[in-house]
């Protein structure tokens, strides 16, 4: 989840249908400059090399989610448009292995449609696998000379990549061909 | 007959073939065309049309929400996007999201975008 306050300036975003490298493409409706989903940064057009600020969100499940927060609201299906809201229209494609093109090998034990924490700290950028940090509760390690250390709590889904000072450091969760393909040079966590 | 037939058939597939390879080679130009170019950080010949057309997936911009309490359409174990912030919990399940991918949102006087 981004901000839209651009230079303290509201956008509204929509969904350009373009892709690059497997990453959704959106677009900001005053600028109709391009932005890379996972990046939230824009790639095309006047505010190209903007970034949007990265606001806190986590993949868990309803059961969790509002025993946690029983004032919690939730998104209705009243949203003005007919749609089948009982089928998610992807499940296909979580399901298949492939997108339409592959633009990088695949290492050993690596899979397209594996979910990886996708950090980014001084232009360099780094993948943890879900599933591993999920098992393993923690991970540490020092990327870039800083200390870093991966928390993944299953009772409440929560995940955190905090600095040794306790400061956070903001992530996203992808694919990790759709990570792979925006960010080439990304290390991974082995 | 028949040897006209398949004259016929050849032609088409030929002029089918001829339209595929048209299509392959304008698209691009079509997309260059529709957005602004002028500036990129990215390889522009690389970015290509994913099926639907602009909007043609339509992001959310006033979202509707009800309570947890009493909500019969989602179960416990389906998967939901869950934020807090600004002391406003909210939960998108992602079977709702997957049908429009952005949701322009806010929590209290902070506008947000929640991307699926």
């Amino acid at each position: 989840m981004y901000s839209r306050l651009i230079k303290n300036k509201e956008r509204f975003f929509g969904v350009s249908g373009l892709l690059y490298r497997s990453n959704v493409l959106m677009y900001d409706r005053a600028s109709e400059s391009l932005w890379s989903q996972i990046k939230g940064e824009a790639v095309t057009g006047k505010l190209t090399g903007t970034r949007l600020e990265v606001l806190p969100s986590r993949l868990t499940t309803w059961g969790k989610w509002r025993k946690l927060h029983p004032e919690s609201l939730i998104l209705s299906t009243d949203t003005g448009y007919t749609r089948d809201y009982t089928k998610d229209p992807y499940l296909d494609y979580y399901a298949r292995q492939s997108g339409f093109w592959s633009f990088f090998k695949l290492g050993p034990g690596e899979k397209e449609k594996e979910l990886v924490v996708g950090i980014e700290l001084d232009g360099q950028a780094r993948a943890y696998p879900l599933e591993l940090l999920r098992q393993q509760g923690e991970i540490r390690e020092t990327f870039g000379g800083i200390e870093l250390r991966l928390r993944f709590d299953s009772a409440t889904d929560s995940l955190q990549v905090i600095r040794a000072d306790g400061s956070k450091v903001s992530h996203m969760l992808a694919y990790w061909f759709v990570w792979k393909g925006i960010h080439p040079q990304t290390g991974r966590y082995k | 007959m028949r040897y006209s037939g398949a004259m016929k058939k050849k032609t088409t597939s030929r002029q089918n073939r001829l339209l595929l390879v048209l299509l392959i080679a304008v698209l691009p130009l079509l997309i260059a065309a529709s957005w602004d170019f002028s500036k990129s950080s990215i390889p522009t010949s690389e970015i290509m049309g994913g099926g639907p057309p602009r909007d043609g997936i339509p992001a959310l911009t006033s979202p509707k929400f009800v309570p947890a309490a009493g909500v019969r359409f989602v179960r416990d174990e389906e998967q939901v996007l869950g934020v807090i912030l600004n002391g406003v919990a909210k939960a998108y399940p992602t079977r709702i999201l997957s049908w429009h991918e952005l949701v322009n949102d806010y929590y209290l006087d902070l506008p947000v975008l929640v991307s699926w």
